[in-house]
């Protein structure tokens, strides 16, 4: 199986005089494909070699291919031949193209000599990029790839001491010494170090880690990449990362809610793989309730989305998990300052994968002794929650099981008498089963089936006896078909069908309010949809209706029709420009409907409902800045007030007064408007973006009342991001923000009530005053250590670096004398441990 | 969570040593005592309010009900002189009379507990512009229904406003409620004090819950509200550094209008 060379037919080199032609001065034998050698087959491979003037082959090409394995095994054998160069007719040295062909016989394959397999430290994933020189007794070298499985062969290897050494892009060189033996191979895996991820193959693509979609919604951000879990001040959280997305202010105490486009947190909504969730964060917002490697994707829309979304008449967070199989069984574990958390998902088989997860706070801990004084106890933020998640691929499709959990807990403990006696008590909890299918239909058509079922529960004590909760068991039910419209033109459509089915029960006792409220009632909502996709040339259109319903079982109903419309058009091969407007309906809560004697509610109300409107505009200034644009103008109607005010301890920040004692009504409007705007920095070593938000929020809660500004209207918030992958697996991040404080209106003078010994304010202008500005700067720093089969992540988030005392919310003194605001916390040095395998 | 961390700091501003809470330090309506705090029709209450001025700069105290079903106080079709006066206190109080019209008798057929609320406004010569109309009989009245508005044009320090529910009843004079008896248990002439803290036990007769409030223009008490238990409450004074004499005074509430006030003077020793 000895080359054989031929003589090119028609050299390329035309050789004056007497030309000599290269001759082959050494060869080394290629690994004869083993699937081929086992069942006997022979082949010939004929090549056109470029040889230069050193004799050494600089190009190939097949001439007459045998086989890509055949061709490959040759191929690599060849690039280690060495010739005579050939000469021309004064004897100088020239290049020369010859043909050459390569005979592969099976009698006369040679032994290989190793089995090599190159995979990446810490990932375990098989490296392809990687080529691996061979050194052997008296100088002997020998080259050959790593193919596409992470694997190499080298066959007829002199016997002796050998050094290998394996190297690629972005890769840290690894030499291994081998021994090589008659009559047995040489077995060798070695794990690289990617210590330029950017430079190496598997990276080559620039991730987006703020993407965006060309679908029904004018703003749909998603955050997909892991880069988003090394941004400063995230505590490695994907979701956490939305709120520094325009759109988004940043609420008081920063306890979590999304305050988005100046309507209430409990206006917003979060989704589960389009199943409704009742809350994305743990108390402070300091971790999401589910895993973010459970995450395909993170989608933040905040306004004028499609028919698919329903009841909310703010933005929206949905939660996609990962539709696919993972690529090997992995996970991590985690420990910082806050919490301890655990992820592993096992491949079973081809078609099945197991997920389990948790994690716990221990924040407790760490800041009681900061927020302690006196008699009583805090006992600060305790959470966990938990998730297990069976994916099992169907022939067309998947099937997606998902447990999860999640229990908050907040306590102020002890008095004079008793440091036990519990003196604030604040729990959330909810445990919800998701199943889904995803299969396919056919002719680009595929069905979605999801059911989100599970309790949700909120209780709050206050000493000696209030108490009050709001529980809630949920089933949601969603069926929906979709086409996707061809990206080169054409219709596409989404129709869809979901129910939500409410056990809602609730109570308030508590001191503040002005009567007892308890009541129990089941609430029916479908809801319908269809939304079809026009594609023509650079021009979409998506217009669509969704219609809603409720019954309860106390005899409320109200209906609902929603019509939306997007539309897009390309400028071109980079711009877009997108128009949007829509109607978005939310429907009452049961305590504002529930009737006398159990509530203190209005069974007459209506829906609220949106009017939103959205142009954007979408510009890649190069291949590492983009700019995206877009203005909106909403206006809501039929706003329910009255009362509602002193319900905010279970849904947003503490209201500091004055309150509305009204009896509920649709009495109340509102006008939001802003432009947002998101410049992206990506490259394939740094990631960032400024995102900036102008807006204005204004609400009237009856017509004949003055227009005053909405509780959280922050005028301008400015959220700076940007990350940098250093050498030597070193990441360095910072955050900037900036928003404008909240309005509050101020206490102008006060009156003692006697018979309760309290003090009352007497409030001036409402909303005529605003806090002073927030700002802080985060500052982050990680290092990896990769070993051969997990990798160690350390890091420090140097959260509030500058120390700056921004005051979150407005307070008195017990007498309403003077102002004592709440500050934030101060400069906090969050450090943890990753180890992920 | 949200507004815990508000509630939390204000349930969390006790611990040993006085509580600034407790302290008069401005000009302060600190107790209306209702006799009887429970009246009928046509009966009449004496309303005694306690005014403490630390800074003795002078004060004058105008005193008003008002009884308001929803559109105004009903006594703003009376003349002023029956349901307002503008006193200065005498040894830090003044009296105001209560006087319950017949014609409401109707109304407690509909509302059992009707109330009617005595408001005492003190402030400081020439700071409320409302006490002089209704000394010059510039006044019509209706300025005192809305006394949130009626604040919102005064000054906050140098001003106090204070109020107190009396209720009008049909019940049957003995089945009222009435103002709990609160006796010490020490010797009120022996008030002086040669360590750093007294204690100051009252016997309290009442058949409701009542709670002690303890206050002091100077030192200050350990915590701002004692229960009454087993028909008896101990507050614990901690004396100033730099003050020889101080005023002290414990009010009662049952909470549902019933008041009482005990006051003393400590000397402390040179």
């Amino acid at each position: 199986m000895l080359g054989l060379l031929v003589q090119s037919a028609a050299p390329v080199l035309a050789i004056a005089g007497e030309p000599v032609l290269p001759t082959l001065m050494s060869a080394v034998p290629a690994v004869y494909p083993p699937e081929r050698l086992a069942s006997g087959v022979e082949a010939t491979v004929v090549f056109e070699l470029d040889i230069d003037e050193t004799g050494q082959v600089t190009r190939l090409r097949v001439v007459e291919s045998a086989g890509d394995d055949f061709d490959r095994a040759a191929e690599q054998a060849l690039r280690d031949y060495r010739f005579t160069p050939a000469l021309d007719e004064g004897g100088e040295a020239v290049t020369a193209t010859i043909q050459y062909a390569y005979s592969f016989e099976a009698d006369a394959a040679p032994p290989v000599s190793v089995e090599g397999t190159v995979r990446e430290a810490g990932t375990r994933v098989a490296l392809s990029a990687a080529t691996v020189r061979a050194v052997g007794p008296e100088g002997l070298v020998r080259n050959v790839d790593v193919d596409d499985t992470g694997t190499f062969r080298l066959a007829g290897l002199a016997l002796g001491e050998w050094e290998l050494t394996i190297e690629g892009p972005g890769l840290e060189p690894e030499a291994v010494p081998i021994t090589v033996a008659e009559g047995k191979v040489a077995q060798v895996t070695v794990y690289l170090v990617t210590s330029k991820p950017w430079e190496a193959a598997a990276y080559d693509e620039v991730v987006d880690v703020v993407g965006r979609r060309t679908q029904a919604e004018i703003t749909e951000r998603t955050l997909t990449a892991d880069e988003i879990r090394y941004l400063p001040g995230t505590n490695g959280d994907v979701v956490r990362v939305v709120q520094n997305l325009p759109g988004v202010a940043r609420p008081p105490l920063n306890v979590g809610q999304l305050i988005i486009r100046g309507v209430d947190p409990e206006d917003s909504a979060y989704y589960l793989d389009g199943g409704q969730i009742p809350l994305v964060f743990h108390f402070g917002g300091l971790s999401t309730v589910l895993a973010s490697d459970l995450l395909d994707e993170v989608a933040f829309l905040p306004g004028n989305y499609g028919v698919r979304y329903g009841r909310r008449i703010g933005g929206l967070v949905d939660l996609r998990t990962t539709a696919s199989l993972p690529d090997r069984s992995k996970g991590y574990a985690s420990v910082d300052v806050f919490q301890a958390a655990l992820y592993h998902t096992q491949l079973v088989g081809d078609r099945t994968a197991l997920t389990v997860s948790g994690r716990r706070s221990y924040v407790d801990a760490i800041l009681n002794p900061i927020l302690n004084n006196g008699n009583a106890t805090i006992r600060a933020p305790r959470y966990y929650d938990g998730q297990l998640r069976l994916v099992h691929e169907l022939p067309a499709g998947t099937l997606d099981v998902l447990f999860l959990l999640s229990d908050d807990r907040f306590r102020v403990l002890g008095d004079d008498d008793d440091e036990d006696e519990v003196q604030i008590a604040f729990t959330t909890s909810f445990q919800k089963l998701r199943a889904q299918a995803r299969t396919s239909l056919g002719k680009r058509w595929r069905n979605e089936s999801t059911l989100v079922v599970g309790p949700e529960a909120q209780t709050f004590g206050l000493a000696p006896d209030g108490e009050a909760f709001e529980k809630n068991l949920g089933i949601t039910l969603r069926e929906e078909a979709s086409r996707l419209a061809s990206s080169s033109g054409g219709l596409g459509w989404r129709f869809g069908a979901d129910v939500q089915i409410d056990r809602f029960s609730f109570l308030y006792d508590v001191d503040f309010q002005d009567e007892t409220e308890e009541g129990a009632i089941w609430s029916y909502r479908p809801a319908l949809y269809a939304e079809p996709t026009i594609r023509w040339r650079g021009l979409q259109v998506v217009p669509g209706l969704r219609g809603d319903a409720r019954l309860d079982d106390t005899g409320y109903s109200a209906a609902s029709l929603d019509p939306r419309l997007t539309v897009r058009q390309e400028l071109g091969p980079v711009p877009a420009l997108k128009i949007a407007v829509g109607r978005y309906s939310q429907y009452p809560l049961a305590r504002e409907v529930q009737p006398r004697p159990e509530g203190v509610g209005n069974p007459d109300l209506r829906p609220e409902w949106a009017l939103q409107t959205g142009i954007g505009l979408e510009l890649d200034i190069s291949r590492a800045w983009s700019i995206e644009i877009n203005r909106y103008y909403n206006w809501l109607n039929d706003l329910i007030v009255g009362r509602e005010d002193a319900f905010r301890f279970f849904t947003g920040p503490p209201p500091v007064g004055p309150f509305d004692t009204r009896p509920y009504a649709n009495a109340g409007t509102g006008r939001v408007a802003g432009i947002e705007s998101l410049i992206k920095l990506q490259t394939d070593r740094t990631t960032g973006w400024l995102a900036a938000t102008v807006s204005r929020s204004v609400r009237q809660d009856r017509p004949n009342e003055p227009e005053e500004l909405f509780a959280y209207d922050q005028p301008l918030v400015l959220n700076a991001l940007v990350s940098h992958q250093l050498p030597k697996r070193w990441r360095l991040g910072a955050r900037i923000r900036y928003g404008s404080g909240n309005p509050y209106t101020p206490v102008v003078n006060r009156r003692y009530e006697l018979t309760s010994r309290t003090f009352i304010p007497v409030y001036g202008k409402r909303s005529s005053e605003r806090l002073p500005p927030f700002f802080s700067a985060d500052v982050r720093i990680d290092k990896d250590y990769v070993y051969e089969k997990w990798t160690l992540t350390t890091y420090l988030d140097l959260q509030n670096a500058t120390n700056r005392q921004n005051i979150e919310v407005i307070g008195w003194t017990y007498d309403f004398a003077e102002e004592e605001p709440t500050t934030g916390l101060p400069v906090l040095p969050a450090f943890g441990f990753r180890g992920e395998w | 969570m949200r507004g815990l961390w508000l509630l939390s700091g204000v349930l969390l501003a006790c611990g040993p040593g006085p509580n600034p809470e407790t302290r008069l330090t401005e000009l302060r309506v600190i107790q209306i005592v209702a006799e009887p705090p429970e009246v009928a029709p046509g009966e009449l209450s004496i309303a005694t309010v306690t005014v403490v001025d630390p800074e003795e700069r002078g004060v004058e105290v105008l005193t008003w009900t008002c009884t308001d079903l929803g559109d105004g106080c009903l006594e703003a079709e009376l003349p002023l002189e029956l349901w307002t006066r503008v006193q200065s206190p005498v040894d830090e109080q003044v009296e105001h009379i209560v006087g319950v019209p017949g014609e409401l008798a109707p109304l407690l057929e509909e509302i059992p507990a009707l109330p009617t609320t005595v408001y005492a406004l003190a402030c400081e010569p020439g700071l409320c512009p409302v006490i002089d109309d209704i000394v010059r009989g510039r006044a019509t009245g209706t300025e005192l229904a809305d006394v949130d508005a009626l604040m919102r044009g005064l000054p906050i320090t140098g001003v106090s406003l204070a109020s107190r529910f009396v209720f009008l009843s049909s019940a049957a004079p003995e089945e009222r409620n009435a103002n709990p008896v609160a006796t010490p248990d020490f010797l009120e002439e022996r008030l002086i004090s040669d360590a750093d803290s007294l204690k100051l036990r009252f016997v309290v007769d009442d058949d409701t819950d009542v709670v002690a409030y303890g206050l002091a223009d100077a030192g200050g008490f350990s915590m701002p509200a004692e229960d009454v238990v087993d028909g008896a409450v101990e507050c614990e004074w901690f004396a100033p550094k730099n003050q020889r004499q101080t005023r002290l005074y414990v009010a009662f509430e049952d909470g549902e209008g019933g008041a009482a006030l005990w006051r003393g003077t400590v000397t402390l020793p040179e």
